[in-house]
């Protein structure tokens, strides 16, 4: 059960648009059962390294490695198939589609000609919606997610993600929108998510939302890490100077 | 516990309205409904006047709403992918003079049609290409298409009408009757219903919503939106050229100077029918239910011997405020 | 919704005075079916005709347009059939395409009588009962004959003769009569499509006759080109003959300033007033429509021009 290769890992990784540098020469790895939180000030690069790990974009120079193994993402899929889930900021729902249709986007249950099962598919949004995340006033999967507030729209966003949860959640910037309570049932997710052996990647402004779920610090700025220490070793006091100083 | 038995039958009498504007096409059917219940009255009040329930009038309908049917489908399914098509006028008309003049040179009309059919996809596909490895906005590269096609008909068989003569079979494929009922109008209903299973009960339409519902979402997702738009533009092509060939087999011979005008009013049946110009929103049966209502209302207007002028401005109407409908509808939520 | 009822009350409001408004009918009813659209001024003395004739007659008189669209004429003509009228005056701009829908409506009992344009093969191509309009291939033959007289066109020369819908059997007609004259006497004759739209049809005459200085003279075919032919010449700063079609207050004037030779009037008032005239009198007292050839006397020059005047778009 204990390999000595981490779950992902992160090597040289630079990325750049034409002259504009985003990455350069990022660093670091997320290990098995742990909550690493990628924190850092606006510009900093967190969003493309979520980007980068999830496969909608590709490093200049650099590579990823799951479980050891040098791996290389063409396309969103291929993220998917390795096990990494992502719940992005600006919550990827379709707002003219029901809870179930966006749960099952993309990996619709389907017949063997292609076409929904939409019992199937209905029962287990609801179960979801039920279960695994607590979501105020959604009581149907028909809804449109359009009629959804922001924090509701959130927690599908999160169902969704713990549904096909791998091995690795990328969480960016989360808790931007949920209400207090919300908060807490989304960072009582991520705790029990680790108990099950999914790593989560927490990447968030708020430093005391971090300080509360992860075991590790990645501080980045101007595109590379600046930091990276274990919870036990540093306080929020130390963090946030990290984070405006650099 | 009495208090909560009268609030419950309440509740239940308004769900069903409830439910039925929550329906995509729901307001439209309210509508289309209305309309018949005013023209089935008035035609038995009226029997001579307005002779809207005999078999001859009801077989013009049938006649006449297969041709916007099939543009409007074609372009409404990629309009809810969020993109337009405006040269489905002119490929209506070029792929017609193309089989016409096929089958003028001894080609099956069997043979002929598809080939019509391939092209109108072909197109389409031209279309999206363009649209999308340039990153234009679709409403220009088909507003160049819809120049380009009409030039191309003139080009490619000069300045005249273009007889079709095809084998009898074909012709009451298309333009006969079956059991009663005209066979062109089997055919859009065929299609309704076909198009109905694509884009709501496959996995195929899911992506078609999401594309043109929230493009970054699908692509973050990882539906691949390119190829999705490019199908529903192969669609959009295709079902042009069929319009052509119900209404070449009807009408037996083609016009290089027809199909003006129709690409607007497929996207006013699609508009009508509650579909948003943004994408991502819609319904095969909201579509239909606007050509209908087109049809239906042009029907009424010359049972009445309005002058044609009315018609144009009715329907204007009609748009705007259905736009104006569904409008609102997006922004409140179904509450 | 209120939305939803006022729409309803809106429509059955229309519906009851549209009914109100039938039931008080005249004993005859026609329904006028024009294949172009509303914006094309050649129909207006048409239109006057018929409608005149109406109210002489006690005719109901119904008047659509198909917009240049086939489809859109043959449900014209079948939706009048079913709403049972009497009689049907359609412009028959095509030789085929109409042939079906009129012959079910002469099957029905409707009389049909062609106006403005006939079937090619005239009554022998069509079902319809007579024809009043022009002899169009024979006036376009007048007038090329004409103009080779007048202005010594020779063997060899080569004419413009623009059209605005070269498929449509009134462009057909006169052009092929022009054509025939031009090549008995070994005459080329070159067209282009100019489309209905006046600004747009002076543009592309005027372009071809720069492009072109060779061409010896200029032969409007419909109402637009023969409209702005005079000023598509000047455009071009050429000076060359030009003949053409119909009438309006630029033909007139130009016809009587001498920058066109002539025009071919076809009398659109008289095309839309018997058919109405003859519907009337074949309901009424069983009297058989007969064709009328309302471009006899047509050719209208310098001399015979002016009295017309004062009363175009309205009776010429």
């Amino acid at each position: 059960m204990m390999s000595s290769s981490h779950l992902l890992e992160l090597h040289n990784i630079s990325k750049s648009y034409g002259a504009l540098t985003a990455l350069s020469d990022l660093n670091f790895h997320v290990g098995h059962s742990e909550v690493v939180g990628l924190l850092g000030d606006n510009g900093a690069g967190k969003s493309t390294t979520v980007n980068l790990i999830s496969g909608i974009q590709k490093p200049t120079t650099g590579h990823l490695t799951i479980d050891g193994e040098k791996t290389m993402f063409t396309c969103r899929s291929d993220s998917a198939d390795a096990g990494i889930e992502t719940i992005y900021q600006n919550t990827a729902l379709v707002d003219s589609l029901s809870i179930t249709r966006n749960i099952f986007m993309g990996r619709e249950r389907v017949n063997a000609f292609g076409f929904l099962k939409q019992t199937e598919m209905r029962e287990i949004a609801m179960e979801v919606l039920e279960k695994a995340v607590h979501i105020s006033g959604i009581d149907s999967p028909d809804k449109l997610v359009g009629d959804l507030s922001g924090g509701q729209k959130q927690a599908v966003a999160i169902a969704r993600a713990v549904f096909f949860k791998r091995r690795v959640l990328l969480l960016d910037e989360p808790t931007s929108a949920l209400s207090v309570r919300e908060t807490e049932a989304l960072l009582a997710q991520v705790l029990k998510l680790k108990a099950e052996n999914v790593s989560s990647v927490l990447v968030t402004h708020n430093l005391y939302h971090a300080y509360q779920v992860c075991d590790r610090f990645v501080i980045m700025s101007h595109g590379t890490k600046v930091f990276d220490v274990k919870k036990a070793d540093t306080t929020i006091s130390q963090l946030t100077e990290y984070v405006v100083l650099t | 516990m009495t208090d909560s038995a009268v609030p419950k039958s309440r509740i239940r009498k308004q769900s069903l309205l409830k439910q039925i504007m929550t329906m995509p096409a729901g307001a439209i059917l309210l509508v289309f409904v209305t309309l018949q219940i005013a023209c089935i009255v008035g035609a038995l009040a009226y029997p001579d006047d307005f002779r809207y329930l005999s078999p001859q009038n009801l077989t013009i309908l049938m006649k006449a709403i297969p041709v916007l049917g099939c543009l409007a489908l074609g372009a409404g399914i990629l309009m809810i992918a969020g993109e337009f098509d405006l040269s489905i006028g002119s490929v209506y008309t070029f792929t017609a003079i193309l089989m016409a003049t096929l089958v003028n040179a001894d080609v099956s009309a069997f043979i002929a049609a598809p080939l019509g059919i391939l092209t109108g996809v072909l197109i389409g596909l031209l279309n999206g290409t363009i649209t999308l490895r340039f990153g234009l906005p679709s409403f220009i590269v088909t507003l160049g298409g819809l120049l380009f096609w009409r030039g191309a008909v003139l080009l490619y068989n000069g300045a005249v009408q273009v007889r079709f003569d095809p084998e009898p079979i074909f012709t009451s494929l298309f333009a006969g009757t079956f059991l009663g009922v005209n066979a062109a109008f089997i055919w859009i209903i065929l299609f309704v219903v076909g198009f109905y299973l694509l884009l709501h009960r496959h996995k195929f339409g899911n992506h078609v919503f999401a594309t043109g519902g929230n493009r970054p979402a699908a692509t973050a997702i990882g539906i691949n939106t390119d190829r999705v738009k490019l199908v529903a533009f192969a669609i959009a092509g295709g079902m042009a050229a069929v319009a052509g060939i119900i209404a070449t087999a009807r009408v037996g011979s083609v016009q290089p100077g027809q199909g003006a005008g129709l690409e607007l009013q497929a996207i006013a049946a699609c508009v009508i029918g509650g579909l948003s110009l943004s994408g991502g929103r819609g319904s095969i049966i909201g579509i239909f239910l606007g050509v209908m209502l087109i049809h239906t209302i042009t029907d009424v207007l010359l049972l009445l011997r309005a002058p044609g002028f009315y018609l144009d401005m009715f329907i204007a109407t009609l748009i705007v405020v259905a736009a104006a409908f569904n409008h609102l509808i997006e922004r409140r939520g179904a509450a | 919704m209120t939305l939803t009822k006022m729409k309803t009350a809106m429509l059955a409001a229309c519906a009851a005075m549209a009914f109100t408004s039938t039931a008080v009918a005249a004993d005859v009813k026609a329904t006028m079916i024009i294949y172009l659209d509303p914006s094309v001024q050649f129909f207006n003395p048409v239109v006057k005709g018929a409608q005149d004739a109406a109210a002489q007659f006690g005719v109901d008189l119904d008047v659509q347009y198909a917009n240049n669209d086939p489809v859109r004429q043959n449900d014209l003509i079948e939706s009048a059939t079913v709403s049972g009228v009497d009689g049907i005056a359609v412009a028959i701009s095509s030789s085929d395409a109409f042939d079906a829908s009129i012959c079910a409506a002469v099957k029905a009992g409707i009389i049909v009588i062609g106006f403005n344009n006939d079937d090619l093969d005239g009554a022998k191509g069509n079902c319809r009962q007579a024809y009043v309009g022009m002899d169009e291939f024979a006036s376009g033959y007048e007038l090329g004959n004409r103009m080779i007289e007048q202005f010594g066109l020779k063997e060899g020369d080569v004419v413009f003769n623009p059209r605005e819908i070269p498929e449509a059997s009134f462009a057909v007609a006169r052009g092929g009569g022009i054509e025939k004259a031009m090549t008995e006497k070994g005459i080329k004759v070159e067209t282009v499509r100019s489309g209905l739209d006046p600004a747009e049809a002076q543009n592309i005459i005027a372009q071809f006759l720069i492009a072109n200085p060779g061409v010896k003279a200029l032969f409007g075919t419909g109402s637009v080109t023969s409209t702005v032919g005079a000023g598509a010449i000047k455009d071009a700063g050429v000076n060359i003959p030009f003949g053409g079609f119909d009438l309006a207050v630029e033909i007139v004037n130009a016809v009587e300033s001498g920058a066109m030779f002539a025009t071919m009037d076809q009398q659109p008032y008289l095309q839309g007033y018997y058919p109405i005239a003859q519907i009337a009198l074949a309901k009424k007292y069983g009297l058989t429509p007969t064709d009328v050839d309302t471009g006899q006397g047509a050719f209208l020059d310098k001399s015979r021009i002016s009295s017309v005047k004062p009363l175009i778009g309205s009776y010429r």
